[in-house]
């Protein structure tokens, strides 16, 4: 039985038509068209829906939407302030962490979550952060840089 | 996959109404805490008759409160909020559930509930394997009022539990033993996303320099529900847990477990790491406890 609901996404609260069954990760990309979280494994493995509920990390894959539809959820296209980027995208594309790209929105809410809670991150940790993660590219080599880079551990030199 | 047989939504505010609509719905609902475990089921066409879901998260059952005989969990409480208080970081009886809870990833963390870690009854579940080594007790209110009981009376079989129609788990209790008590799990996977190939907590306690009650549980292929290694734990009884004890109460447990084989594991196989992983675990605690 579809129903109305209202759901506040990067600041903005829209109107979206959703069956009870419905996952966030259907409602971002079906209903409001926000293509940035990705279907991979659709069952809470790969990590390529991520996004954030009230700034915590989430499979949305695995959230149905009603339990979240008075919360405040982040998807990648919500970090951007107009055409300047997040200082962690800004980082993942001067480190060189992206290659397909498909994980890489999830990889990036991933981190914001991480580098919330610990915001100098070491080897170790960055690897235990996004370890929900799965990059089928990098060899993470480059996204623990990316990481590296955004919370002010190297210089990018 | 969706759950297209879902025809409604609820999210109770109080206890009462969330057993209120338990029980207008009878078989047709599913309760859901954290919903990590659920949409599994779903992928797998393993759930394909619910037509309410009932989503316990506005029920404010995450209190977490540390008297000197017993910890009361609120049955909504995440792994996140687990992992973020210092009393469950710095309390040493607790080492199987910090150990446990580390293993899934943040995103997992954030939503995942003991409530509904144990309230699935599944023996892979870590959440189970941590509760009974610590004797946990679960607060379950329905119908009828509330009641309290052992964990252990909680699993019945795979995905059946002694909860009556219309009652929810509301808080899960560790009572603090008076003597010096230590916990520790442990579990191999064959991937970080897979189901545990066996899992394992123990808890051993001193008092004057010997061990008495001590717990050691297996989970994974195992069962139905998980596995008590009851001759393993009547080997450590007035132990002074040295190495030779540890080890012979580690071939006991692989001894005892019946485990099956599958895509997995072999059931040998598993035995071999029930021994490695019990072996482990004891050896962690005894040297806390040293």
């Amino acid at each position: 039985m579809k129903q109305q609901i209202e759901i506040n996404v990067n600041g903005e609260v829209q109107p979206a038509i959703i069956e009870p069954f419905d996952t966030l990760l259907h409602t971002l990309r079906n209903e409001l068209h926000l293509i940035g979280p990705k279907q991979g494994c659709d069952t809470g493995g790969c990590g390529c829906c991520t996004v954030l509920v009230n700034g915590e990390s989430r499979y949305s894959c695995m959230t149905y939407t009603m339990t979240v539809a008075d919360a405040e959820i982040t998807t990648v296209e919500g970090l951007a302030d107009g055409r300047n980027l997040d200082h962690i995208q800004q980082a993942f594309i001067d480190s060189g962490a992206v290659q397909c790209g498909y994980c890489t929105s999830g990889m990036i809410l991933a981190t914001k979550q991480l580098l919330s809670i610990n915001s100098k991150p070491n080897d170790a940790e960055i690897r235990q952060g996004l370890a929900g993660n799965l990059c089928r590219c990098t060899g993470y080599h480059k996204i623990i840089e990316a990481v590296k880079l955004a919370s002010g551990q190297t210089t990018g030199e | 996959m969706a759950l297209t047989t879902l025809q409604g939504f609820s999210q109770p505010n109080s206890v009462e109404e969330a057993v209120a609509i338990l029980q207008a719905c009878q078989d047709s609902a599913m309760v859901i805490g954290g919903g990590t475990f659920i949409h599994g089921l779903v992928a797998r066409g393993l759930v394909t008759d619910v037509e309410q879901l009932i989503d316990l998260s506005r029920l404010n059952l995450n209190h977490m409160t540390f008297d000197e005989n017993v910890i009361r969990l609120g049955a909504s409480t995440s792994f996140a909020s687990l992992e973020a208080s210092a009393e469950i970081q710095s309390i040493s009886l607790l080492g199987a559930l910090r150990e446990a809870i580390a293993y899934p990833p943040r995103q997992v963390k954030n939503a995942a509930t003991i409530g509904g870690g144990v309230a699935a009854s599944c023996p892979y579940l870590d959440m189970p394997i941590a509760f009974l080594a610590l004797d946990a007790m679960v607060c379950a209110t329905g119908p009828d009022g509330t009641r309290e009981f052992p964990i252990d009376e909680l699993f019945v079989s795979l995905f059946e539990t002694n909860l009556v129609p219309g009652e929810i788990i509301t808080e899960i209790k560790v009572p603090q033993p008076s003597e010096q008590s230590a916990s520790s799990f442990e579990k191999m996977e064959t991937t970080a996303n897979d189901l545990s190939i066996v899992s394992v907590g123990v808890r051993l306690s001193l008092s004057g320099g010997s061990q008495s009650g001590a717990r050691i549980f297996v989970g994974g292929g195992i069962g139905e529900v998980p596995f008590r290694c009851c001759e393993a734990e009547a080997v450590l009884e007035n132990s002074e847990l040295n190495a030779e004890d540890i080890k012979r109460a580690a071939t006991a447990a692989k001894g005892e477990i019946e485990p099956f084989s599958d895509h997995r594991a072999s059931a040998q196989y598993r035995k071999h790491i029930t021994g490695v992983l019990v072996r482990r675990c004891l050896a962690r605690v005894a040297n806390q406890l040293s």
